[in-house]
């Protein structure tokens, strides 16, 4: 006897709310609709209504986890329209403020994951890991989630002690190495819960439009760190992880994998970081009339803003694409013919971001 | 220019690209959404995301992204008594956006295989983004 099962919005397996209404026949679910919207906050709406500057804090409050990808992205579409360049130093600090937030949220995410399998150990070395990287960030930027270094033109604050950075890095890296990476690639049990569950084809992620390392462990070869660098990406080299077995484990092992190639950049940039200013003594207050559209890398994939000038302090017009946004519709597709017992790792394992999604 | 524009306009009619420092743009009012939908999906053109423009005459500017890679495709479609013919009806990834441009700007989205509300709140009315409606909200609950 087929049933309904509703999952959420408030549910102990999300971290944020969302509602899953499951068609099930038994134990297997047949079909899945998604619905967002419980935390609509109308930032776009707001940010018609501020100044450029305080846009800036406002956008980082789209997300919790990557709060400064949304800030950096919004500059970057501002930059563009003004004309304004960004000092070399700026460009690998934001570089490295955007590697650190990856891992955070990367390992964020992988405590979690480890939670709904039920592998408790992992979730306190895991999170044991990322309390270091919060340490690092609050070293760098002062604050923990919403860090506030990016202005107009640059970053508000400089790195001025690499050196003990990169020492944290490299307690950061052994962890990652010796327990995180072994455990999420050979584990017995992580494997067996994840291998093969939550199958999205290559095609079914190009038609629901997905990014990330959802779409790059279904063998879509997209990252635009490499195919369109900004940052410092294009000094510093970077090369994409992508798998093609479209399951759950992809995804696990496409996060793990980043999480090293996000290291590797962090002390990279440290390492070579450019001496000189972190942003122009003079930034416009007013942006000249104009359009333009800026994408990045987030940690759950690409981030999109459009933003229009009408030449005043206050922009026209702020549109803001989160990477849950195209990746949230893609359960449906994942779910069909899946035990309802593998649910919520199967819609943990796109990470989903709900204020992200609603805005 | 890329390959990938020229066979695009040659699958859609598009014409008269102009090129920008974020990519190609192009304005069209008469182009088949489902030719549209066809031929980016054979290039493997992903819509990014689509936004919705108050024109100030009571229609609205819809400008549909596309990327792949370095590729970034804009295409820029205003509405007729603030209806579009719409894009999901042929490309899914087009169903969440279009709903949300709904909720927001109250534009109609016809053929849509699936126009329920997406993110807006049961108490405000659908186009509450608009200029005059967001001004007299705003008034309402400064006056409480």
């Amino acid at each position: 006897m087929p049933y309904k099962l509703p999952l959420g919005p408030l549910h102990p397996a999300f971290e944020e709310p969302y509602k899953l209404t499951l068609s099930c026949k038994g134990e297997i679910v047949e079909d899945a609709q998604v619905e967002v919207g419980f935390v609509m906050r109308s930032i776009e709406l707001l940010a018609q209504r501020r100044n450029y500057i305080r846009d800036l804090v406002l956008v980082e409050h789209v997300c919790g986890i990557c709060s400064n990808v949304h800030a950096s992205t919004m500059a970057m579409a501002v930059e563009k329209i003004g004309g304004i360049t960004v000092p070399d130093r700026a460009r690998y600090i934001r570089t490295i403020m955007g590697e650190l937030e990856r891992l955070h949220s990367h390992l964020l995410w992988a405590g979690i994951g480890a939670e709904d399998i039920g592998y408790h150990s992992m979730f306190m070395e895991i999170y044991f890991l990322r309390e270091r990287v919060m340490d690092i960030l609050e070293a760098i930027s002062g604050n923990r989630v919403n860090y506030g270094m990016i202005s107009l033109g640059g970053v508000t604050r400089d790195i001025t002690d690499p050196k003990s950075i990169l020492a944290m890095a490299e307690e950061i890296k052994k962890g990652l190495e010796k327990v995180v990476i072994p455990i999420f690639t050979q584990d017995k049990t992580i494997i067996a819960r994840t291998k093969g569950i939550g199958t999205l084809s290559k095609d079914d992620a190009l038609m629901y439009g997905t990014v990330g390392p959802l779409a790059r462990a279904s063998g879509i070869e997209e990252d635009i760190r490499e195919s369109f660098p900004y940052a410092a990406y294009d000094d510093l080299g970077f090369k994409k992880v992508v798998l093609d077995s479209c399951d759950v484990q992809a995804r696990v092992v496409v996060r793990a994998l980043e999480m090293m190639e996000s290291i590797r950049l962090i002390e990279e940039a440290l390492k070579n970081l450019p001496s000189g200013p972190i942003r122009p003594e003079q930034v416009p207050l007013t942006i000249p009339d104009g359009e333009a559209t800026a994408r990045s890398e987030a940690p759950r994939g690409e981030v999109f803003y459009y933003v229009k000038s009408n030449g005043t302090d206050t922009p026209a017009r702020v549109k803001i694409r989160t990477p849950s946004f195209v990746n949230i519709p893609s359960i449906r597709a994942m779910v069909k013919g899946q035990y309802l017992a593998d649910m919520p790792l199967i819609q943990a394992s796109i990470d989903p971001c709900c204020s992200c999604t609603d805005r | 220019m890329d390959d990938r524009i020229i066979k695009l306009m040659e699958q859609t009619g598009l014409e008269k690209p102009e090129e920008r420092i974020d990519g190609i743009w192009f304005a069209s009012q008469t182009i088949d959404r489902q030719k549209l939908a066809d031929s980016v999906h054979k290039l493997e053109l992903r819509l990014s995301t689509a936004t919705c423009l108050e024109r100030g005459d009571g229609e609205f500017d819809v400008l549909y992204h596309f990327v792949h890679g370095s590729l970034a495709l804009n295409i820029r479609v205003t509405t007729k008594n603030q209806h579009l013919p719409s894009l999901a009806a042929f490309l899914p990834s087009a169903s969440w956006i279009e709903r949300e441009m709904n909720d927001l700007y109250a534009v109609e989205f016809d053929g849509h295989p699936d126009p329920r509300p997406l993110v807006r709140p049961a108490q405000v009315p659908a186009g509450f983004f608009r200029k005059s409606v967001a001004e007299s909200l705003l008034k309402e609950s400064e006056a409480k």
